[in-house]
């Protein structure tokens, strides 16, 4: 036996599957070749520190977990074989097969809606609107484009010197009432 | 399901759980089929510690390993009464978990990240607390130890997947080659190759921390 015979066979020869008659073959070749030798003797040290590796053990709740996730199953299975669960799968699988069925039709049907016929009422005419560019009083622009609704009256500025003894007046033509003012009535200069 | 929830219902009187311990594995899916609901929990026990080892052998990352031990139980749980009782119930078990290792070792490759797992493990060893002095043992002995087993883990870890999943069944769960077979999914004779080869490997990255 040479040693690349013994190397292929090895695992045989360590596991005891050979015959008696090969196993004495690989026993002498092990005398003779100290590689082969040292090869066994490393392989069977090696195997034996692997098998005595400590085993890593459980952790406390591993089998709470477990039974929690049983009883789950246990429970959906329960739930699953109810009848009425049945039929509400069934009546569910219906709906959707019908659904596939009508939904090639679907897009090809004419649909016509009939709606109420809808009354409106003309709102009054309304005046169109105006508009009137006002020279500003101070300097040549802006304009000042007053805006008038309906009702009221196009009237242009009244510019009216203001008198400070005078209750009421106008002011650029806004009306402007003095009030708390004490004027003297028999004042020697007016 | 309904069918599974019918064969749970109890028409027997319950059995101790020292009865249960004398069943075999086959009777003890079969006593949980008639209704004995602590035959399931027997059968969790019997096996959560070694497939824990195992899933966390393969994987490498033990809070995975217990996420993937409890799939497993769980997806026993659920197919139970597909269980053929002409087979053994340890290899339709191991199938399962080994099958949940192999597509976590997938995803992982897919999406590669850093797993705290293996920086936790160096970080166990280099800073736990200090400890008084205890003179009935020699330190480098025990760092010499210490050290070895981290390098044979390490050296399994270095395996390719596929190597590493009949080596851990064989060596570590002292599976058969048959059940390595049917656990895997692969003939025979591709078992002896991959645990040959497996073998070769480990002896390869193991020999000069030995000698």
């Amino acid at each position: 036996m040479d040693c690349e015979e013994f190397l292929n066979g090895y695992s045989d020869y360590a596991d005891g599957l050979r015959t008696p008659e090969q196993l004495r073959r690989f026993e002498r070749h092990l005398q003779r070749c100290p590689a082969c030798a040292r090869y066994d003797r490393v392989v069977r040290q090696g195997i034996d520190l692997f098998r005595n590796l400590p085993r890593p053990d459980a952790s406390p709740d591993f089998l709470p977990r477990l039974r929690h996730r049983l009883y789950h199953i246990d429970d959906r299975t329960v739930l699953g074989s109810r009848p009425g669960g049945s039929a509400a799968l069934i009546a569910i699988a219906a709906v959707g097969l019908l659904a596939i069925v009508w939904l090639p039709f679907a897009g090809r049907i004419p649909v016509e809606v009939e709606l109420a016929p809808v009354a409106v009422t003309a709102p009054p005419p309304v005046a169109p609107p105006a508009a009137e560019e006002v020279p500003s009083l101070f300097s040549r622009g802006p304009f000042v484009t007053p805006v008038f609704y309906e009702g009221t009256t196009l009237r242009g500025p009244q510019v009216t010197p203001w008198d400070p003894w005078s209750r009421s007046g106008e002011l650029f033509g806004a009306s402007v009432v003095q009030t708390g003012l004490a004027v003297p009535e028999s004042d020697p200069s007016r | 399901m309904a069918k599974t929830l019918a064969a749970r219902q109890p028409k027997e009187e319950p059995r101790s759980r020292l009865e249960l311990k004398e069943l075999g594995d086959a009777e003890l899916v079969a006593e949980y089929l008639a209704g004995q609901r602590f035959a399931f929990q027997e059968l969790v026990g019997r096996y959560h510690d070694r497939l824990l080892n195992f899933i966390y052998r393969t994987i490498g990352d033990r809070d995975r390993s217990e996420d993937l031990v409890q799939e497993t139980f769980v997806r026993v749980y659920r197919h139970l009464h597909r269980f053929d009782p002409t087979k053994k119930f340890s290899t339709w078990i191991y199938t399962i978990a080994s099958n949940l290792a192999k597509n976590e070792l997938r995803n992982r490759s897919r999406n590669p990240m850093v797993l705290f797992q293996a920086i936790k493990k160096n970080w166990d060893a280099d800073h736990r607390p200090l400890q008084w002095e205890d003179r009935s043992y020699a330190p480098d002995d025990l760092f010499r130890k210490r050290h070895l087993r981290a390098q044979v883990e390490k050296a399994v870890e270095e395996l390719p997947e596929h190597h590493r999943v009949v080596f851990v069944l064989r060596e570590m769960e002292g599976k058969t080659y048959e059940e390595i077979s049917e656990i895997t999914g692969v003939t025979l004779g591709t078992v002896k190759s991959r645990l040959n080869r497996a073998r070769n490997k480990f002896a390869q990255i193991i020999a000069p921390m030995l000698e």
